[in-house]
């Protein structure tokens, strides 16, 4: 139970989750005017946050957030996981939606099973913010520990596959998610990671990635704090409905990006080049030699007969609180919701796994 | 990417910690030199500050220790992020997976619970669909699956994992959940008590009881085992938090905690009245067939999660439940619940 103050029963339009009240319902109602409320907490290019201990929230002031989880008709499974974030705060971006969307949080390990068509019943769109998926820390002989990156299993891989070849959930893939699996997926059949042929992309800032479409890439480049303006080059996509050109400090990527084989939405003034990168005393983030990479910002695809929406921005709060980041964000998961979207991924399908 | 976290260092890589040797070099040195200004801190920020983890400073993400912990959740709001910072700063004990219903209760499955060690509930009225105004407090309860009810079952009997639930965990399955051996529900019998603050229980082992009252209240929480490895360096201690009045099957459970709270229905509120008067138990060990399992009925919010003795017990009750001692004695313990 929360706080005192919760009355149940007399309340109107409750989240879903916010099984208490009408605080929480009602200020879940109409998701993006809310986004006042984020705009509290330092709004659209506010200074990036104090990373200290943070000042801790005050549990009996739930009542001024949206309901937790959400309580709209689009079902969600939010797949995060070794990276990272500041939870709290992407998490209310999501229970800002809670109009339109009900979304359940899945961390890998677990979050791989979910893969499976059969325990995907109960949601509609795949939200991924994971990364490094399949990688686990071993330990040596030696004592010491290092990473290793484990391929998916047999099962973990045909689950995927049949997933986006039934082509009745939407997939919605932000920022460092591109560095899923990005060693050890199986190539599909082009000869490459099928993982990464999936999204269009793929991004690992600590190890090289080999023979992508026949070519081995040095470490990606991130690069936190960039200001960058957004522009929109597909104002006729639904996902870009309602959107301007906006600006946001977020942390762009020098990494490969499929441009072929994307539908570009949205387009960084940043252009990654190595030079930009080199803001670490050793040099460069970026490995040497790395080929400039593209300022694609946004783009749909489809994967096998699935819809597939992938968004690079998201690194932090700054990019959440966003109004013209949380409404792509929000038109990326309704788009991957909506049958239109399933009917174009069908009719545009592209066949990715062996 | 992030930034570089004190953690990540050689000797103490997280699981999660995002780099390989190269990259922990790489990050192990701060990234100074931005294109943009440095920015200074926001004055003011108010609920909507961040919680202070953009990048994984403090505790890592997640945990690193050996006990892997899947950790269950939602359908009842709490204070997200010092909740998990809490778990976080057991990190050199236990790992811990996050799974929200309805996604969570794929894992009684056995074979989907394999990679974990304890199975930590914060949940809160499974298998209850929003009512008419969207509340979970007054929605409609839909009865486990088959498959579910199996799944259950076989978790439990097979007796090769920890059950550790708190607080408002009682809540879930409370009016569904099949009969079991003793005609009580099963799931309520698995955890000891049983609790719902809007819906009257019914048939809690032949009686019914008017909702269950809750209340914030300081307390001070008496060790009444002090020999179990659950409360091993916990003295008595005094905390604020949200004790309830509820049915507590105090036959069928070990008790390890009480409170000094006056559990009586005018001690409540008016919705209580004529619920007998409560237990005081707030911590308890029990089996349910072969398995091991721990209630603590503290919990609410991050007064009690910054509780040092409240810590402690979790980090005790996780790593008990966990043990070998812990499942040898639930299957010499056994108790058969569900039919």
């Amino acid at each position: 139970m929360t706080s005192d103050d919760d009355k149940p029963g007399d309340k109107k339009d409750l989240s879903r989750r916010g099984v208490f009240g009408a605080v929480a319902g009602a200020a879940a109602t109409g998701a993006l005017a809310t986004s006042a409320l984020a705009q509290r907490g330092g709004g659209a290019n506010a200074p990036l946050a104090p990373t200290g201990a943070g000042s801790p929230i005050n549990s009996t002031s739930l009542d001024n957030l949206p309901g937790q989880g959400g309580g709209g008709p689009i079902r969600v499974l939010f797949l995060s996981s070794y990276h990272a974030f500041d939870r709290e705060n992407l998490f209310r971006m999501l229970d800002r939606f809670g109009t339109d969307i009900t979304w359940t949080h899945v961390e890998h390990p677990a979050a791989e099973r979910f893969y499976d068509p059969a325990l995907a019943e109960d949601f509609d769109v795949y939200l991924f913010y994971d990364a490094f998926a399949g990688r686990r820390t071993v330990t040596q002989p030696n004592g010491t520990r290092r990473t290793a990156n484990m391929p998916p299993s047999a099962r973990t891989q045909a689950n995927l596959k049949q997933l986006l070849t039934n082509g009745d959930k939407g997939f919605v893939i932000f920022h460092h998610a591109l560095s899923s699996w990005v060693h050890t997926w199986p190539p599909g059949v082009n000869g490459t990671n099928a993982y990464v042929e999936m999204m269009g992309g793929a991004a690992d800032w600590g190890e090289d990635l080999q023979n992508l479409r026949g070519r081995t890439y040095p470490r990606s480049g991130y690069r936190q704090g960039t200001e960058q303006r957004f522009t929109v080059v597909d104002r006729n996509h639904p996902i870009t409905a309602g959107v301007e050109d906006f600006d946001l400090v977020d942390e762009p990527y020098q990494c490969p990006i499929f441009e072929d084989s994307i539908q570009p939405l949205l387009r960084s003034s940043f252009q990654p080049t190595t030079d930009k990168f080199a803001h670490a005393p050793n040099g460069a983030n970026v490995g040497a030699g790395h080929p400039p990479g593209s300022s694609v910002a946004a783009w749909v695809k489809t994967a096998e007969n699935t819809p597939l929406c992938y968004i690079q921005p998201g690194h932090d709060n700054n990019a959440w609180s966003h109004p013209a980041y949380q409404r792509l964000m929000l038109n990326a998961i309704k788009w991957a919701a909506s049958p239109a979207a399933k009917t174009w991924a069908r009719a545009n399908a592209k066949r990715i796994f062996v | 990417m992030t930034h570089s976290n004190g953690d990540d260092t050689d000797d103490k890589l997280s699981r999660r910690t995002m780099f390989g040797a190269i990259a922990g070099a790489a990050a192990a040195v701060p990234l100074v030199a931005q294109a943009q200004p440095a920015p200074a801190p926001a004055p003011g920020r108010g609920a909507g500050a961040p919680a202070g983890r953009g990048g994984g400073r403090g505790n890592a993400q997640g945990g690193t220790g050996p006990v892997k912990v899947l950790f269950i959740s939602a359908y009842h709001p709490f204070d997200r992020e010092n909740l998990f910072a809490a778990l976080d700063s057991m990190g050199q004990d236990i790992s811990w997976t996050h799974v929200e219903h309805p996604a969570a209760e794929a894992f009684y499955d056995p074979q989907l619970a394999a990679p974990y060690d304890v199975l930590l509930f914060y949940d809160a009225f499974a298998g209850r669909a929003p009512g008419a105004t969207g509340s979970r407090m007054n929605g409609q309860d839909m009865p486990p699956s088959a498959r579910t009810q199996a799944n259950l079952k076989a978790l439990l009997q097979a007796g090769n994992k920890g059950f550790v639930f708190f607080h408002h965990s009682v809540a879930s399955w409370t009016h569904t959940w099949p009969a079991g051996v003793n005609g009580s529900n099963a799931y309520s019998e698995v955890i000891g008590g049983v609790a719902d603050w809007g819906t009257p229980l019914k048939n809690v082992r032949g009686k019914d009881y008017p909702p269950s009252g809750f209340k914030v209240q300081p307390q001070h929480i008496t060790v009444v085992d002090k020999n179990h490895p659950i409360t091993a360096g916990v003295e008595d201690f005094d905390i604020v938090d949200e004790s309830y009045l509820w049915p507590v099957f105090e036959d069928s459970v070990r008790p390890l905690l009480r409170t000094n709270a006056v559990q009586t229905a005018e001690n409540y509120r008016p919705q209580q009245a004529g619920h007998p008067p409560g237990s005081s138990l707030t911590g308890w060990y029990k089996a349910a067939e072969r398995s091991p399992v721990v209630y603590i009925q503290h919990g609410h919010a991050n007064e009690a999660w910054t509780n040092p003795s409240f810590k402690r017990l979790m980090t005790n009750a996780i790593k008990w439940a966990a043990s070998p001692e812990a499942k040898a004695w639930a299957r010499a313990n056994e108790k058969r619940i569900f039919v």
